[in-house]
């Protein structure tokens, strides 16, 4: 049996206490996704931020990276977990212990067998270098056809002809790839529904700075739903999700919690006992789908180019600081927290650039600095204390009882 | 003493012709020996790539007084890190960021031509000059000139005239040299080479350098004093610094582009494929009797790359091949000595 597999199917089985279907919804689609990808010879993998609306268009069965390394990751910690047995295998190739551990579980996952070898892969620029050079070595290794979609960092009418026409090379090389042609109507189908899922997700946001509660809790699970933009399983997520919320109500003497970067699966368990602890309204969307754009313009190429550059990872830490003040503001935070991974600028920024976001903001920061993007190093107990430090200052601060 | 204020770069993809029609010097940039302050610690992190650490330490703390600012390129998302860390704290009059686009082909090299531009009217503004076709057309002929004599050393070399340390100081002259004054040299040293009575070098062993930049002469000259020749051809800054030679006619920034995309690009803007073929051409015309891949500590793109490489080695290509793992600045240690000696002792 593969472990990694039955490791999603408990994550099913489980996701049916989860107090929203929504929830069980996302998990159904990962695990039907990974399903398909096992059982099916014609696959493509591929990393993060690749535009998946042509994918849909297509009807690619594909899986990318965040549904692998995060999911071996959560199996475990030590020594003989899964997720160290994938980096082992990868570093008795000769691969430095300096390079991220993320991509190396993927590229481990391939070596131990745990997932199989894609009819091809597609990487895309935009995320890291540790993701576009994880993608070029596994089409290397395994000899199977690659494709790059280079996406720039500035965004002006250069750079959306660049990508546009990337994204009419990545339609030939997929009908290659899978013998398969392109769906015209498919994809303006696939782009209607990434569209709406967008819509949505802005909805619920909006809603949720004036009272709307989605219990934070639950949407830890959503994160990286974006990279399955334009599947008709994921809009109805979105859907799912904003229909079950509509009628609650948060209670206003709830403390607010803005949840910086993305949270490691190995911490949403000590989180999730924090937030239920403390009763906390956990704002942790605005970042999670913050590469979620409308893409309903004439032509749906150009849409989805300016799509892909509209990414926050790419504008630095000006647009991430302005997005994090909003989000203190209309929510009226009362604590920031987050991990920030020495050499994760994408995800956290690291120290430096976490200073920069919150030092004129007047709401304390809770920062747990850590070397990998599992935050393993980080013990749970240390969490929990320094969230029980924390949480009764601010109370005493606000007046309520600790 | 120099007060003419200078631009840094920091890789070869940067064309040095817009400065220099702004009229402004530029210069690699190359890091100061002294030891490792605590600042850089401060905000880049310590397992972060040491090659970007080593620059923002001399972007800030060894800085020269006439240093007006830098250019960046988006090579890897280490550069955005300095990018925004210089940006907190660097305290520059300019900072620049170039998007080099990771495709060849002409919508990429279109691409590349827009941003070049863009770069040229930022200069332009900054430096309260206009850069018109006249200005960019004299640089890119003068730059040009530089081209033609870095072929003659580049030929030197390949026919064993020069040494492997000859022709990366050469490299580092020009590099970091005001490009009026640099001529005249070139011109000196084309001669001596021409004039000169050569050591043998067809009968010492040969040895391929990969990898990383190096920023320091240490290791080029520590293996040449062991009776071997090294080949820095595939460096960004050996000869693969300043690239082909631009066109003059048509659109200047076209060309630039398409010149600067098309010269030896390094293993971040190549497929795997495309640098495996380029590192076997290597082979075949240096024949070397064995390759070093030198490697930056917790710079992804070679660590990638070297490990994929050796798998080529040694499954396909019968020469010894060592991957040398180092730090910037770089420092030749005891325990480095002595594997590069065994390593020269076995080819």
């Amino acid at each position: 049996m593969n472990p990694y597999f039955n490791h999603l199917r408990k994550i099913l089985i489980l996701s049916k206490y989860q107090e929203l279907e929504a929830s069980r919804l996302y998990t159904e689609l990962i695990y039907k996704r990974v399903a398909d990808y096992l059982a099916s010879e014609k696959t493509i993998f591929t990393t993060t931020m690749v535009p998946s609306e042509i994918l849909a268009a297509f009807e690619a069965v594909s899986i990318d990276s965040e549904e692998v390394a995060p999911i071996i990751e959560s199996m475990g910690q030590g020594p003989n977990s899964e997720a160290e047995e994938c980096r082992n295998a990868v570093l008795r190739l000769g691969m430095g212990k300096d390079v991220c551990p993320y991509p190396l579980v993927t590229m481990g996952a391939f070596e131990r067998g745990l997932l199989s070898v894609p009819a091809a892969f597609i990487g895309s620029s935009y995320m890291c270098n540790d993701q576009y050079e994880m993608i070029k070595a596994l089409a290397q290794r395994h000899k199977r056809p690659l494709f790059i979609i280079d996406i720039p960092s500035w965004h002006d009418s250069a750079a959306i002809g660049y990508v546009e026409n990337q994204l009419y090379e990545m339609v030939d090389f997929i009908a290659d790839i899978l013998n398969k042609p392109f769906n015209y109507s498919k994809f303006k189908e696939a782009m209607e529904c990434s569209h709406e899922a967008y819509s949505i997700s802005e909805l619920i946001k909006q809603k949720r700075r004036y009272g709307l509660d989605v219990p934070g809790t639950e949407f830890i699970y959503f994160y990286g739903i974006q990279v399955l933009a334009g599947y008709k399983d994921s809009l109805a997520v979105f859907n799912k999700l904003h229909e079950e919320c509509a009628q609650r109500l948060c209670d206003k003497r709830r403390l607010r919690v803005f949840w910086m970067n993305v949270l490691p699966l190995r911490k949403k368990t000590v989180i999730r006992s924090m937030i239920k602890k403390y009763n906390l309204d956990f704002v942790y969307d605005e970042l999670s789908t913050c590469n979620m754009a409308p893409v309903s313009g004439h032509n749906p190429f150009i849409s989805l180019a300016m799509k892909l550059l509209s990414g926050l990872y790419l504008d630095g830490i000006e647009r991430r600081k302005r997005l994090a003040e909003e989000v203190i503001r209309d929510y009226q935070i009362d604590l920031a927290c987050g991990f920030s991974y020495s050499r994760c600028k994408l995800v956290s920024g690291g120290t430096g650039d976490i200073r920069h976001i919150f030092q004129q903001a007047e709401i304390p920061y809770l920062e747990w600095k850590v070397k990998t993007a599992s935050g393993s190093e980080i013990p749970d107990e240390q969490i929990k204390a320094d969230f029980d430090s924390v949480m009764q200052a601010i109370r005493i601060r606000k007046g309520s009882k600790p | 003493m120099d007060k003419i204020k200078h631009l840094c770069w920091t890789c070869a993809l940067v064309p040095e012709e817009l400065i220099f029609a702004a009229g402004v010097q530029s210069k690699r940039l190359y890091y100061k020996s002294e030891p490792k302050a605590e600042p850089s610690e401060y905000t880049l992190p310590v397992n972060f790539c040491s090659l970007v650490r080593t620059y923002f330490e001399a972007l800030t703390i060894y800085r020269d007084s006439n240093m007006e600012g830098a250019i960046l390129t988006t090579a890897c998302s280490a550069t955005y890190f300095l990018y925004d860390a210089l940006k907190h704290c660097g305290n520059m009059n300019f900072i620049y960021m170039l998007d080099v686009p990771r495709k060849q082909d002409p919508a990429g090299i279109d691409f590349f031509a827009r941003q070049l531009a863009d770069l040229a009217k930022t200069l332009g503004k900054h430096f309260h000059v206009t850069i018109d076709r006249d200005k960019l057309f004299q640089a890119i002929e003068h730059f040009n000139r530089i081209r033609d004599f870095l072929a003659i050393f580049h030929e030197a070399r390949v026919s064993h005239r020069l040494s492997g340390q000859d022709y990366f100081k050469i490299v580092h002259l020009i590099s970091i040299s005001d490009k009026v004054i640099v001529l005249k040299q070139l011109e000196k040293i084309k001669k001596d080479i021409l004039h000169a009575d050569f050591a043998d070098e067809k009968t010492k062993k040969k040895i391929l350098l990969l990898g990383s930049p190096l920023l320091s002469i240490d290791l080029v000259a520590f293996l040449e004093s062991f009776q071997v020749t090294v080949d820095i051809d595939d460096l960004c800054t050996g000869a693969g610094y300043l690239g082909s030679h631009v066109e003059t006619e048509g659109d200047l920034y076209f060309n630039l582009a398409a010149a600067y995309l098309k010269s030896r690009l390094c293993s971040r803007m190549e497929r795997n494929d495309t640098r495996i073929r380029q590192v076997k051409e290597m082979l075949a015309n240096f024949q070397p009797d064995g390759v070093i891949y030198n490697l930056s500590k917790f710079r992804v793109t070679d660590s990638y790359e070297s490990v994929m490489l050796k798998e080529e080695f040694f499954n396909e290509i019968a020469t010894p091949y060592l991957v040398l793992a180092n730090d910037h600045p770089f420092e030749m240690n005891l325990s480095m000595k002595s594997r590069l000696e065994t390593f020269i002792q076995v080819l």
